[in-house]
C-alpha cells in the first residue's frame, strides 16, 4: 500500500520537474510556432488579430507572388555559394595548421578569432571594408566595384560575410576531425606511395565526412535561416539581389504588418530547412564512412 | 528519502513559480505622477542621429533647464534607431495595448504613420491643439498642417518638415561649360546637363562621374506625379490621407506615362547612374554631379562637402513645362500617446510649444535644414541674417514656398515593399527597354495588389 503512494507520487514529482521547462518550451517554441501556423491560414489585421480563415489562400498567393519567387532563388543562390567556398576555405586552412608546427598554435587561433565577434558587428565591419567609395577591398586590389549598388556582385559581400563569420566554428571541427583520423592510417598510405592528394582524398576525407556532413547540414540551416547579415548590410537590395526568405518575412511580417503572409513564408521556410536536412540525413547512409 | 527530495523538489518549483510572477509583475513599471516636487516626466523617442540628433538634444536640455525647471517637467529622449525602428518598437506595445510601455511622445516620418493613424491609444494632436487658447494651427505652415492631416484631423505635430532639393556640384558645372547659377529647370534640361557632365574614363570602359545619381521611387514620385495637372496624386483617397487608398491613379491620369518618357530620355543622354546606395557618398566624392535628397540632409552635405567643392542646390527640376505644382512637404511628425503618465498630456504639449516656437524651430533649421514650421520664424530678425549668410537654405525655402500646399506623402500599406517595386520598375525599363506603357500597367498592378491585400485584411 505504501509502496503503491509512493511510487505514483515519485511519478507524479517526475512531471513536476518538468513542468517549468515545459512551460518555457511552450511559451517561447511551440506557442510562437502553433500561432505562425494558424496565422498562416488566416487573414490578419494590422493589428495582429485573425479576421478570418482562409485556408491555404495565403499560400496560393504567396507562391504567384515574383517577389517570393525572387527570395527563394537569392536563399539558394545563398546556399550554393556559401556551403562550398565555406568548407573549402576551411578545409584548406585546417589543412595548413593540422600537424604541430611551429606558429601553427598561433595560427589556429587566428583562425578560430571571427568566433569572438558579434554578427552585427562583422557586417558592419564589412559593409566598410567593401564601401566602393573609401573601402579597403577596393583599394587594396584597384578595383571600381560597386559592392553594394551592383545587383551582381551584392549577394558575394554577404557570402563573404557569412564565410568568415563560420570560419571559426568550422575551422575547429575540420581541425578536430583531421587530428583524430588514426596516423598509422596515413603513414601506411604513404608507405603504399601515396602523394599528398591521394591521401587525402582516399584516407583523410572519408575518415572526415561524419565532420563534413554536419558542417553541411548546419550550414544548409543556416543559409535557410539567413535574414541579419542582410538586414544589416543590404537591406535586399540592390534591386532585391539579396532579399532572402527570411529577410521578406521580416519585412512582410514586421514592417509591412502582413502578418499572414510573413506566416506563410515562416511556415514555408521551416518546410524547406525540414526537408533539406533529412535529405542530407539520407545522402549520409551513401556518402559518409563511419570509422 | 524520496518524500525530502520530492520536498526539495517541490520547493525549487515553487521558487521557480514565485519568480516567474515576479518578473510578470516587474514588467509593468509603476506610471510617474507629480509627487511633492519630483518633476513629471516625458518620454520622447526619435529617430535623430548625427548633426540632428546633437540638435534634439540641445533642445531637450535646452527646454529642462529652463521652462522644464520652472513648470516641474523632465523630458527624457531616447534615441530608438531609424524612423522605421520607432515605428516597429511602437507597433508591438499598441498590437499588445501595453499602454505603459508607450512613450508620451514619439517622432514618426511618413511610413510610421500607417502604424499609428487607427490607434485608439494616439492622441489626434489637434485636440491639444485645440485645448490650449494660446496657440492656434494658423501659427504653422498650411502645408505642414495638410502633411499630417489624416480624415480632416491634424493627428501629428509637423516639427521636422522638409521637402526633396536638387543638390549640385558647381565646379563641375563650370568644367562642363554650364552655368553654375542655373541648375536645371525640368527634366528634359536635366537630361541636357548630365549628358555634359557625365566623365568617362580614356578607355570609356569605366564612368568617372555621372550627371545625375539615383532612381526615382516613391520619395521623389510623390512630387514628380504630384505636380502634374496643378495637382495630382498617386492613389485615390489624397494620397491615403482620407482612408485606406484602394487604387492608383497614376495608370489613368496620364501622369506617370509622362514622367517615365521624360525619365527615359535622362537615361538616354548617358549621364544617368541608376545608383539605389550611399548616392549622398558618391556626391560628396565627387562621382556624381547632381543628386536629389530631402532639405533635412542639407547641412550633413554641407558638413561633409567641407568645401571640397562649391555646392549648389536647387528647386526639383519639374517634369516638363507644364507640372508646375512644385513639390511636396515630407519629413516627420511627433506623435503624443496615452500612456496613462502626463494625464491630459499637459506636460508633453509644454514641451511641443517650446519646440514649435519661432526660436525652436530657426535652430532646428539652421542645424539640420528642415525647415521652421512655425510662420513666426520667418519674422526673426535672426532668421532673416541667418539666410543672407546661408543662400542654400533660402533657396530649399523658396522651393516651398512656390510649391501648391496640397501636394501630399502618401499614406499607403507595404510602403517599404511598394518602394522597392518603383524602384526595380524603373530600372527594368530603362535596362531592358520595357515600353512606357507596360511599366505604368505592371506598376498600377502590383501596386493595387499591395492595396488589395491589405484592406482584405483591414476592413474599415
Amino acid at each position: 500500500m505504501k509502496g503503491h503512494h509512493s511510487s505514483l507520487r515519485r511519478t507524479i514529482s517526475g512531471y513536476l520537474y518538468l513542468v517549468p521547462a515545459l512551460v518555457l518550451a511552450y511559451l517561447f517554441s511551440y506557442r510562437p510556432f502553433l500561432k505562425t501556423i494558424i496565422n498562416s491560414v488566416s487573414l490578419v489585421n494590422f493589428s495582429g488579430k485573425i479576421v478570418e480563415f482562409v485556408g491555404l489562400d495565403n499560400f496560393r498567393h504567396l507562391f504567384a507572388d515574383r517577389n517570393f519567387q525572387v527570395s527563394l532563388v537569392n536563399t539558394f543562390r545563398f546556399a550554393l555559394l556559401f556551403i562550398p567556398l565555406d568548407l573549402l576555405f576551411c578545409m584548406f586552412c585546417a589543412l595548413l595548421v593540422y600537424r604541430k608546427r611551429r606558429f601553427n598554435g598561433f595560427n589556429e587561433t587566428l583562425f578560430i578569432m571571427p568566433m569572438a565577434v558579434a554578427m552585427s558587428s562583422a557586417a558592419l565591419v564589412f559593409k566598410a571594408l567593401f564601401n566602393p567609395t573609401i573601402g579597403v577591398v577596393n583599394h587594396l586590389f584597384s578595383l571600381s566595384i560597386r559592392w553594394f549598388d551592383d545587383p551582381r556582385w551584392a549577394m558575394l559581400t554577404i557570402v563573404l560575410l557569412g564565410v568568415w563569420m563560420a570560419m571559426g566554428l568550422d575551422f575547429l571541427l575540420l581541425l578536430g576531425a583531421l587530428r583524430s583520423v588514426p596516423k598509422q592510417l596515413v603513414e601506411a598510405a604513404q608507405i603504399e606511395g601515396a602523394g599528398p592528394v591521394s591521401t587525402f582524398l582516399r584516407v583523410q576525407l572519408p575518415l572526415i565526412s561524419p565532420t563534413i556532413l554536419f558542417i553541411v547540414t548546419t550550414r544548409l540551416r543556416d543559409s535557410m535561416l539567413l535574414g541579419g547579415p542582410v538586414m544589416v548590410m543590404t537591406a535586399g537590395g540592390p534591386f532585391r539581389s539579396t532579399q532572402t526568405l527570411v529577410y521578406q518575412m521580416y519585412v512582410e511580417g514586421f514592417v509591412a504588418g502582413n502578418y499572414s503572409k510573413g506566416s506563410a513564408i515562416s511556415v514555408v521556410v521551416f518546410a524547406l530547412t525540414f526537408l533539406l536536412v533529412l535529405l542530407a540525413f539520407r545522402f549520409e547512409r551513401r556518402g559518409v564512412f563511419y570509422q | 528519502m524520496y518524500t525530502l527530495r520530492n520536498r526539495i523538489g517541490m520547493a525549487i518549483l515553487v521558487i521557480m513559480s514565485c519568480t516567474a510572477v515576479l518578473f510578470a509583475a516587474g514588467s509593468k513599471e509603476p506610471s510617474d505622477t507629480t509627487v511633492g516636487n519630483t518633476p513629471v516626466r516625458v518620454s520622447f523617442w526619435h529617430p535623430n542621429s548625427g548633426l540632428l540628433g546633437e540638435a534634439m538634444t540641445a533642445l531637450v536640455s535646452e527646454f529642462n533647464s529652463t521652462i522644464g525647471a520652472e513648470k516641474g517637467i523632465r523630458v527624457e529622449e531616447v534615441y530608438q534607431g531609424k524612423a522605421a525602428d520607432v515605428a516597429t518598437k511602437l507597433r508591438a506595445s499598441l498590437q499588445a495595448n501595453r499602454k505603459t510601455d508607450l512613450p508620451d511622445l514619439a517622432q514618426l516620418d511618413a511610413t510610421g504613420v500607417m502604424d499609428v493613424r487607427d490607434s485608439e491609444l494616439m492622441i489626434p494632436m489637434q485636440r491639444l491643439v485645440e485645448e490650449d487658447p494660446g496657440f492656434s494651427l494658423d501659427q504653422l505652415q498650411e502645408g505642414t498642417v495638410l502633411s499630417m492631416t489624416y480624415r480632416g484631423v491634424m493627428i501629428g505635430m509637423p516639427f521636422n518638415a522638409s521637402t526633396i532639393l536638387l543638390y549640385y556640384n558647381k565646379d563641375a558645372f563650370r568644367e562642363a561649360g554650364l552655368d553654375p547659377e542655373k541648375p536645371p529647370r525640368t527634366l528634359a534640361e536635366l537630361a541636357s546637363y548630365a549628358a555634359l557632365l557625365a566623365k568617362r574614363s580614356p578607355d570609356g570602359q569605366s564612368v568617372l562621374r555621372y550627371g545625375f545619381a539615383g532612381v526615382p521611387t516613391t520619395y521623389e514620385l510623390v512630387s514628380w506625379i504630384g505636380q502634374q495637372n496643378g495637382v495630382s496624386y498617386l492613389t485615390d483617397k489624397l494620397n491615403g490621407h482620407e482612408g485606406n487608398p484602394t487604387r492608383v491613379l497614376f495608370d489613368t491620369d496620364g501622369t506617370m506615362a509622362r514622367f517615365l518618357d521624360e525619365w527615359r530620355n535622362v537615361y538616354a543622354s548617358g549621364g544617368l547612374g541608376n545608383m539605389t546606395s550611399d548616392v549622398r557618398q558618391q556626391f560628396i566624392a565627387g562621382k556624381t554631379a547632381m543628386f536629389v535628397i530631402s532639405t533635412s540632409s542639407l547641412a550633413t552635405v554641407i558638413d561633409s562637402v567641407a568645401g571640397r567643392f562649391e555646392l549648389g542646390v536647387g528647386y526639383l527640376p519639374q517634369v516638363d513645362e507644364t507640372s508646375t505644382g512644385g513639390v511636396n512637404i515630407g519629413g516627420g511628425a511627433i506623435f503624443a500617446f496615452d500612456n496613462d503618465n502626463d494625464p491630459g498630456k499637459s506636460a508633453s504639449w509644454e514641451f511641443l510649444k517650446f519646440l514649435m516656437s519661432p526660436e525652436s524651430q530657426l535652430f532646428w533649421h539652421q542645424k539640420t535644414g528642415y525647415f521652421p514650421v512655425s510662420k513666426a520664424t520667418y519674422d526673426l530678425p535672426a532668421f532673416h541674417a541667418h539666410i543672407a549668410r546661408n543662400p542654400l537654405f533660402k533657396v530649399a525655402i523658396d522651393q516651398l514656398h512656390d510649391s501648391d500646399p496640397r501636394i501630399q506623402s502618401v499614406w499607403w500599406p507595404n510602403s517599404y515593399q511598394a518602394y522597392y517595386e518603383i524602384q526595380n520598375g524603373i530600372l527594368e525599363m530603362l535596362e531592358k527597354h520595357v515600353p512606357t506603357e507596360e511599366t505604368v500597367r505592371n506598376l498600377a498592378a502590383v501596386l493595387n495588389r499591395f492595396m488589395d491585400e491589405y484592406n482584405r485584411m483591414n476592413k474599415e
